[in-house]
């Protein structure tokens, strides 16, 4: 065991929190080594002086203060500054960051993957539009120049007829998931953004597990409860029952 | 008999766990909520107090702390340990605390900050050794303090929570939400820095 690797023990040993494997090393090195068995002690003592530090009390009108401030309506609702630091605060932001620097390293992976780099390689050697499409049909096969060929302007007016109905079927479905999972989504988001301070300094993204298939979705709290206001505590399961 | 029927509530209260406490407050008892002011404020203002060493902010900072907890009683659950819920948010608010701290001296890195600078948001001078007849207990514990102040926060944040006050290493991983790993490695690397700032305060003979 080196110096390093015995300094990164030491919390452990002083608490007896450590293994005998890593206690064995720990001793032999302490025993070889004068400046790591100082830095033992003084690491014992410094435990010693933390712990010992006197308890700060609050004043003598804490309680007053305070009830004086919930009386005043402090208690009842965040002042508008509060709610513009909780929207602009860094912790909020973070997940903006992420999401911006996954993005880009997706774009930068699929560009440096044999994929893309043949992409851009026909990108970039490839002449002007008007002189390519001469080259790809002359390139092509004469059996089979649909593959290629644009899509004919009466299959776009199709397709295009055929879209809307399609998503008019989705919308349509008679399910609860539209009215219950879309609008409690939505809801989700109001309620991270109420007070990230209570719920953690991150705030995510919950409910992230409601929709399990088309016709099965959890929501959490009490039956009837609002599932919005009901915030998630992921050591638990109790609150949480599943509606057909 | 609305005097003995005030007594027998308050040893119910007396006797509840702190989750059973804050479960009445949520059902909209003041009482209840007078009972956790009690049992915590002390705490809450010691913790506060260790993160920012500065009385009078901590003061306002643990009221805020209070007003939160009423403000979001309803939204508790009591499968949630209630001394984990409210240290979270202290630890939140004071996080908060030392960033506009750290914003208004137009700094942009708080742990560069501070380790860049010692400190400078912070209301004492530099540590500076003296003779050791010069010392008593509570110069050492104003040393200690300011030595807290001047470790980056995510350190410090650690080692108040588990040296000062007493948290196992499961509930400061939960409150500041890291891994238990990350929890000891933090604990650690906070008690060297300290270690190496209050040196010449160190008493060996304890060891």
């Amino acid at each position: 065991m080196n110096c390093r690797s015995a300094e990164s023990l030491f919390s452990s040993y002083v608490e007896d929190e450590i293994s005998q494997e890593e206690r064995r090393g720990l001793e032999a090195h302490l025993m070889g080594c004068r400046r790591c068995s100082l830095a033992m002690r003084e690491m014992r003592s410094m435990v010693s002086l933390l712990e010992r530090m006197p308890e700060v009390k609050p004043s003598s009108h804490f309680d007053d203060d305070l009830f004086a401030r919930i009386r005043s309506g402090e208690g009842l609702r965040p002042s508008a500054m509060e709610v513009i630091r909780e929207l602009f605060s860094p912790a909020r932001l973070r997940p903006l960051y992420l999401a911006g620097a996954g993005a880009c390293a997706v774009v930068l992976a699929f560009l440096v993957s044999p994929v893309g780099h043949g992409l851009l390689r026909t990108t970039v050697s490839a002449p002007p539009l008007n002189a390519a499409a001469p080259q790809i049909q002359s390139s092509v096969s004469p059996s089979a120049p649909s593959a290629v060929t644009a899509p004919a302007p009466t299959a776009l007016a199709e397709r295009a007829a055929t879209a809307p109905s399609s998503t008019a079927r989705l919308g349509g479905t008679p399910s609860r998931r539209n009215t219950s999972v879309v609008a409690s989504a939505a809801r989700t988001t109001l309620a991270a953004d109420r007070d990230s301070i209570v719920d953690g300094s991150i705030p995510r993204q919950r409910y992230s597990d409601e929709i399990i298939n088309d016709q099965f979705f959890i929501e959490r709290g009490r039956e009837g409860q609002d599932p919005a206001v009901v915030p998630v505590n992921e050591t638990s399961d109790d609150g949480v029952y599943i509606i057909f | 008999m609305p005097s003995e029927l005030r007594v027998v509530k308050k040893l119910e209260l007396a006797e509840l766990t702190d989750e059973d406490v804050m479960e009445r407050c949520a059902l909209g008892s003041e009482t209840a909520f007078r009972a956790l002011v009690q049992r915590y404020r002390s705490r809450i203002m010691n913790l506060v107090c260790r993160f920012i060493n500065d009385r009078d902010r901590a003061e306002e900072i643990s009221q805020e702390v209070f007003l939160r907890v009423y403000r979001n009683r309803e939204r508790y659950r009591k499968s949630g340990k209630f001394s984990t819920w409210i240290f979270t948010i202290a630890v939140n608010l004071t996080k908060n605390e030392i960033r506009s701290r750290v914003r208004h001296k137009g700094t942009f890195s708080l742990d560069a900050m501070e380790e860049d600078s010692g400190g400078q948001g912070l209301a004492f001078p530099d540590l500076k050794p003296l003779p050791d007849e010069d010392l008593n207990a509570s110069e050492i514990r104003r040393r200690v303090a300011e030595a807290l102040e001047k470790i980056p926060a995510r350190y410090r944040e650690a080692v108040v929570l588990r040296d000062i006050e007493g948290l196992s290493y499961e509930e400061v991983g939960e409150i500041l939400r890291i891994p238990g790993g990350t929890v000891r490695s933090r604990i650690n690397r906070a008690r060297l820095m300290l270690k190496e700032r209050l040196k010449p305060y160190l008493n060996l003979e304890d060891a």
